[in-house]
């Protein structure tokens, strides 16, 4: 080769290593192992173990068998403050399921697992806290169907998904569970595992209500403008037409029903027939009973709470700026949902705010009178939070609140709560 | 000055070729009585003569009469050849009262055709023109030529045309010659271009081979990064996949490369077979040329004649 042709040969050859080692170091591997410190998301302690809180039990369960090196497996348990037990020890099984039923309900347990490998220091996993109990929550969702959650609100237990769009539900006295579907045009009764026990049509359902003293359904219909009577063996008792678009429909302490719909209003009905009607709300869409007969009326577009008598008579009114749903705090006052305030309030027995929850859009909520907390369904961020240590009367401390991402749209919390 | 006349040029044309020169150089010298003698003689019968840029007729020619001091002689193109030919050409001082003898050497036409056209060209030191140019050259020489295109670039190149025939040059003036160094020079190619036509399809396998297998190290070294719960493990292993991961990119951008590299050199020979292989239209291919350095820059120092080559020297009796 002629020497003019070496200049740009040596040029081209530098260039290209230049080129080379220069995209040679675009390329990277991420650390995604998830016991590597150097991990963005688990910064070396991944959530491998998982502890679904039961009745009087905590289901753990791990999955660590992508490890070549694992030469044995230590669960760690811990109740509150107390210092870690081993719970369980095995040697190289990277996949386990336990059943740890030394726990006691409403006590907050904690677990994690140490991984030892052939060589090198153990290996911890992220820990995950479990609080057993009796409650079975259901939360309906309204771009689909039903879901069961942990006693502690923080797994998802099962999932039911009829197709349609649950926009009530209630739990009956035997942990099973009555769901309002709009979509299907259906009431559905399904027990506390989830499997179907029974379907009754009714177009448009919106709401459901079940009256514990008496053992009887009480279901609306928004489009049928109704509200039915069920049996306790599931009959069709009555029907009540003219009722107007149902958009609540809550049993109350003595007998009958309070009926939410909308433009006529708020409605007191019996097994007998209609007892009174109030149709000076703009749009109520819910009505929570006290166990003194008293209700709360919750008017939207009123953009105000009210608390009428057992015969109908308004007595306390309230404004708020989003009123979209109620529920009883178990004695005389109620708990808010505020989508525009971002939170739940209180009000006491007088209907006055004695105590602000921030926990995001809220558009109901219930209060878990055993073990004391409060469920909101935030439907727009697809999640439901549960505030725990509740203490209105120092509003100044701030409740325990987790919260467990379901995606849809849940709309209505209710659960059975168990033993006292 | 006496020249022969057309109708001598005829008859010439008629006679054999021997007995044609043999009429020349047993002409008496009372023929050549007053001013200077020249006899022309050459293997290229036929071809037209011009004495002072005059017709005197073809070859073989006796020419008398011829004044005093140089005169240029100049030899054309086959009356049967389409085109103007530059005319070979030399100049001579014959003495007077003598008759001399002019050999002309054998002759070829040599077409140059440059690319881009238009470029100045210079025989032996003399500017004839401008290319496409078709010149009369010896057959038998080495001879030297130059063009220079308008962007200034200069190309000199020597042309061996002994034993060949009539011949055609493409000659690239851009800057760099396109004629290929074997075809320049005759040789073999140079080290790089033999081994440049192997060496980078191989190193581009190699190269390949090399990230291919860098690349599996690299996940093999990932896997167990991804397997391990050992964290000094999980280190070294990270490491070392993402280095193997920074080779086999290297080496993989080098493949392409060599893989580019590869092409080139397997193409460039094709991109100039055109000029390597232009067929001559007399039926002769280009041969026997060899570029000089191209840093001269054309001069106008020309000899006086041009197409004065050595082997063309004029040698005089008398």
């Amino acid at each position: 080769m002629s020497p003019c042709h070496r200049g740009p040969l040596a040029l081209a050859l530098s260039l290209a290593l230049g080129l080379a080692s220069g995209l040679g170091g675009c390329t990277s591997r991420e650390a995604d192992n998830p016991f590597d410190p150097e991990n963005p998301d688990t910064h070396g302690n991944p959530p491998l173990l998982d502890a679904v809180a039961g009745d009087g039990e905590v289901r753990v369960s791990w999955e660590a068998t992508a490890f070549s090196d694992l030469a044995g497996v230590r669960l760690l348990r811990r109740r509150g403050t107390d210092p870690e037990v081993t719970l369980y020890q095995t040697s190289g099984e990277g996949s386990r399921l336990i059943l740890d039923r030394e726990v006691t309900n409403g006590t907050r347990w904690s677990y994690r697992l140490e991984l030892t490998p052939l060589r090198g220091e153990p290996v911890y996993t992220a820990s995950d806290v479990a609080t057993p109990g009796s409650a079975e929550p259901w939360v309906g969702d309204a771009l689909g169907g039903l879901v069961r959650l942990s006693p502690d609100g923080r797994d998802l237990v099962l999932r039911i998904d009829p197709g349609g769009s649950v926009l009530d539900l209630e739990v009956g006295f035997d942990g099973s569970v009555w769901a309002a579907d709009y979509g299907l045009g259906a009431l559905l009764h399904f027990d506390n595992q989830g499997q179907p026990l029974e379907a009754r049509n009714l177009y448009g359902a919106t709401a459901v209500a079940f009256d514990r003293r008496s053992g009887l359904l009480w279901a609306g219909s928004f489009l049928d403008q109704s509200v039915v009577l069920f049996s306790r063996n599931g009959l069709e008792q009555r029907r009540f037409d003219s009722v107007g678009p149902v958009e609540d429909v809550a049993a109350a302490p003595d007998s009958g029903v309070f009926v939410a719909a909308r433009v006529t209003g708020v409605s007191r009905y019996t097994g007998r027939g209609l007892l009174w009607r109030r149709s000076e709300y703009s749009r109520a869409v819910a009505v929570v009973p006290r166990v003194d007969g008293f209700c709360w009326v919750v008017d939207r577009v009123g953009r105000t709470v009210t608390l009428i008598g057992p015969e109908g008579n308004q007595e306390i009114r309230f404004a708020s700026e989003d009123p979209a749903g109620a529920c009883s705090d178990g004695l005389v006052g109620c708990w808010v949902a505020d989508p525009a305030r971002r939170g739940v309030l209180h009000l006491n027995a007088m209907g006055s705010e004695d105590y602000f929850l921030q926990l995001g859009a809220a558009e109901s909520a219930v209060w878990d009178p055993v073990g004391r907390r409060l469920w909101v369904a935030l439907p727009g961020e697809g999640r439901v939070a549960v505030a725990d240590s509740i203490d209105l009367d120092r509003p100044e401390r701030a409740p325990s609140i987790t919260s467990i991402r379901l995606g849809g749209r849940p709309g209505r919390v209710a659960g059975y709560w168990g033993r006292s | 000055m006496s020249t022969a006349t057309p109708g001598d040029r005829r008859r010439l044309f008629g006679l054999r070729p021997l007995w044609a020169v043999a009429l020349v150089l047993l002409a008496p010298r009372s023929v050549l009585a007053a001013g200077a003698s020249l006899r022309i003689l050459g293997e290229d019968e036929g071809r037209p003569v011009w004495i002072q840029r005059s017709y005197a007729g073809v070859l073989p020619l006796l020419a008398d009469s011829l004044p005093a001091g140089e005169i240029d002689i100049e030899v054309g193109g086959d009356p049967s050849e389409r085109g103007w030919v530059h005319p070979w050409s030399v100049t001579l001082r014959p003495r007077p009262g003598s008759l001399d003898t002019l050999l002309v050497p054998a002759l070829q036409v040599l077409r140059l055709v440059s690319e881009p056209t238009s470029a100045r060209v210079w025989f032996e030191g003399t500017e004839i023109g401008r290319t496409p140019v078709s010149l009369l050259v010896p057959a038998r020489e080495l001879l030297r030529l130059k063009l220079e295109g308008e962007t200034k670039n200069a190309v000199s190149l020597e042309y061996d045309g002994r034993g060949r025939p009539d011949s055609t040059l493409l000659v690239d003036i851009g800057g760099k010659p396109q004629l290929s160094e074997s075809a320049l020079t005759g040789r073999p190619p140079g080290l790089w271009a033999r081994r440049g036509r192997w060496f980078f399809p191989a190193f581009a396998l190699a190269a390949g081979a090399a990230g291919f297998w860098a690349g599996e190290e690299a996940d093999n070294a990932y896997a167990a990064y991804l397997g391990s719960l050992d964290r000094e493990r999980m280190r070294r292993e990270l490491s070392r996949a993402r280095r193997y991961d920074r080779l086999a990119s290297s080496s993989l951008v080098l493949a392409e490369l060599g893989l580019a590299a590869a092409v080139w050199s397997w193409l460039r020979p094709l991109a100039e077979s055109p000029l390597e292989l232009s067929p001559d239209p007399s039926g002769g291919v280009r041969v026997g040329i060899r570029l000089l350095p191209s840093d001269d820059s054309p001069s106008g120092d020309s000899p006086a004649n041009h197409g004065g080559a050595p082997g063309a020297a004029a040698r005089t009796e008398g």
